[in-house]
């Protein structure tokens, strides 16, 4: 015994089917769509994060961030990265710092005493997302597949920093440079993300809204 | 499709990026008030055919809370403004009036 045997499936019920992406029927286009061109998704190596939170606006507040990190507060809706480190806008109130992996210790180390005496909030919340990587010349229709963002370069480009849903969980857009996006979602629903995402790269595209 | 733009991160959300709050400016009843109109703010809405007010979070987004003002029969958006707000503020008023003149209210 291994543990890895199906369960016995009572007599009169049907086994449940895992979902496997892999199996599905290779699309035949049709009128309006065109195949996929080597549009790929990766899961990639999920950066140090943290969520500042306050009055992320005010004076102290983006001083203290810019002497600990070397950031401007981003607009709402927008990411700045420096120096393989990026501030994304997450609400009024919210920030999510990226750094490279494993650097979220030092980065917050620096945070929190440039933030001595105000009223925030830093949590090192690395461990609650991941990060896939959506490259190729279709990755705007495979995203807009699930997402009800307007995903057309007019309204959408890197800077961008967008937080929506893909399916129906929360995910978190950018696109690092023009040929690619970055999305993070929680950790708890990304193999549910990463099927969706590869399902949908099998199939046509026909659009971004 | 409703779009709703949210005042508090100005992205055009889908209704689907939404969540519902019901009918706004409802004026909370305490310990104090009558049966009626305790009775009146549990369960009583307008569920107007026409200028509506209604509480929306844009939930799969920033996360905030704000007002909407629209019609329900025609879907169309006559503005969003701030959750901190009583009522609704002139500007929507005007804008609503504009585009219904023959708008009679009741205001909320
Ligand atoms: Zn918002």
């Amino acid at each position: 015994m291994t543990g890895l045997e199906p369960e016995p499936v009572p007599e009169g019920e049907v086994p449940r089917q895992r979902f496997v992406p892999e199996s599905l029927p290779a699309p035949d286009g049709g009128p309006g769509t065109k195949p996929n061109s080597g549009t790929s998704v990766m899961r990639v190596a999920t950066p140090g994060m943290i969520t500042l939170r306050g009055r992320i606006r005010s004076e102290p507040i983006a001083s203290a961030v810019r002497k600990a990190i070397g950031i401007d507060i981003p607009e709402p809706r927008r990411i700045l990265s420096v120096d393989g480190r990026s501030l994304a806008w997450m609400s009024p109130d919210e920030l999510l710092i990226l750094t490279p992996l494993g650097g979220s210790g030092s980065t917050i180390a620096a945070l929190s005493s440039a933030l001595e005496g105000q009223y925030a909030l830093l949590a090192d919340v690395s461990d609650a997302r991941l990060c896939f990587r959506i490259a190729g010349p279709s990755s705007r229709e495979l995203i807009a597949k699930g997402c009800p963002v307007d995903l057309s370069p007019e309204a959408f480009s890197p800077g961008d920093f967008r937080r929506s849903r893909l399916g129906q969980v929360p995910v978190a857009l950018w696109m690092p440079d023009p040929g690619q996006f970055m999305l993070l979602c929680f950790r708890s629903v990304s193999d549910f993300v990463e099927h969706w995402l590869q399902n949908a790269a099998q199939g046509e595209f026909s659009g971004y809204l | 499709m409703l779009i709703l733009t949210c005042p508090c991160c100005g992205a055009e959300a889908d209704e689907t990026e939404l969540a519902s709050g019901g009918e706004a400016h409802i004026q909370r009843q305490g310990p104090e008030s009558t049966d009626a109109a305790f009775e009146a703010y549990l369960f009583q809405r307008k569920n107007p055919s026409g200028v509506h007010f209604e509480r929306w979070r844009h939930a799969f987004g920033c996360g905030k809370w704000f007002h909407a003002a629209r019609c329900t029969r025609t879907l169309e958006v006559f503005g969003t403004y701030t959750a901190q707000s009583l009522k609704p503020p002139k500007w929507i008023l005007d804008r609503i009036r504009k585009r219904r003149p023959d708008w009679a209210g009741p205001l909320p």
